[in-house]
């Protein structure tokens, strides 16, 4: 579990580093650049998955450094700046919302449990199963991202692209685990529909002859 | 021969399988079907190309140059001097 700094000034206008030389300010400054500056897409993810609003992931992001910096002589250089950042991102968050929770409604469940079979049976049908490497999808894919519904875009992001494991996801965005794998699946579902009306747009269908049945969707 | 419902069960851990969320047992369950049979194995083949083109993907970093600027602005507030 990271240890989190403890918070020793509320005031987001104190400035804590009085009695600091100039050359360890100095010291602290470069670190700060070099260690955490470069989390900063890290975070903003974070931050957008937590408020799924834009203007408040900003003010997230920019709280979780002024605390960041405010701390980081209680950071441990050599240890994990990212988990360290995400927790206070997290905390941060938790902290304006005064703990309420959003419930989330994991109905559906069972569906998307069959989502990798069932995309490509889907595709195969489609005769377009091998579109990943007919096609480049990558610029699909990043539409199709930028068009998920914030709920599934947060969780997809700081899966598939941050690479933070199931258990990771839950405890930053303060969710049960099955609620962070059902909203994933839900997002790679979209996803996949996404790709598959791409590549029938693309045109690289062919007619599916020897298409396996389909049943065990 | 493997039957419906073994099939649907290793279809349900696709997923988990290659996001290596799965627990131990489960895994080699899932392993041990997939090396008997092909219709599962190629579900498989294609859920885990479908992962790779996601996780490959960059987002665009330019996308945050705003809310950059913003932090170091806050940052230089509270005494902060960017290494030259």
């Amino acid at each position: 579990m990271t240890q989190l700094p403890k918070k020793t000034q509320s005031d987001a206008t104190a400035a804590p580093l009085s009695g600091v030389s100039r050359e360890e300010q100095r010291d602290r400054d470069r670190e700060f650049a070099e260690i955490a500056l470069p989390l900063l897409p890290t975070i903003a993810r974070v931050a957008n998955a937590l408020t799924r609003d834009e203007a408040d992931a900003d003010d997230l992001v920019q709280d979780t450094f002024l605390q960041g910096y405010r701390h980081w002589q209680t950071f441990a250089v050599g240890t994990d700046c990212r988990r360290w950042l995400t927790t206070i991102c997290r905390n941060e968050f938790f902290r304006r919302r005064h703990r309420e929770r959003r419930t989330v409604s994991v109905d559906n469940d069972e569906l998307e449990l069959l989502g990798a079979a069932r995309a490509h049976n889907q595709a195969r049908d489609a005769g377009v199963d091998d579109m990943f490497t007919q096609l480049d999808v990558g610029p699909a894919i990043m539409s199709a991202i930028a068009a998920l519904p914030s709920v599934f875009r947060g969780v997809v992001v700081l899966s598939d692209v941050e690479g933070f494991t199931y258990e990771e996801i839950a405890e930053m965005l303060d969710l049960p685990i099955g609620t962070v794998r059902s909203r994933l699946y839900r997002g790679r579902r979209r996803l996949q529909d996404s790709l598959l009306s791409y590549a029938l747009d693309a045109g690289i269908a062919r007619p599916a002859t020897n298409s396996p049945p389909s049943g065990k969707e | 021969m493997s039957s419906r419902e073994d099939c649907e069960a290793a279809a349900e851990q696709l997923w988990p399988y290659l996001d290596g969320a799965l627990p131990e047992a489960e895994r080699e369950r899932v392993v041990q079907h997939l090396g008997s049979c092909v219709d599962c194995a190629s579900h498989l083949d294609f859920a885990r190309l479908f992962l790779e083109a996601v996780q490959g993907v960059s987002l665009p970093e330019g996308d945050y140059d705003a809310v950059r600027g913003r932090v170091l602005k806050a940052l230089a507030a509270e005494g902060f001097a960017a290494p030259v």
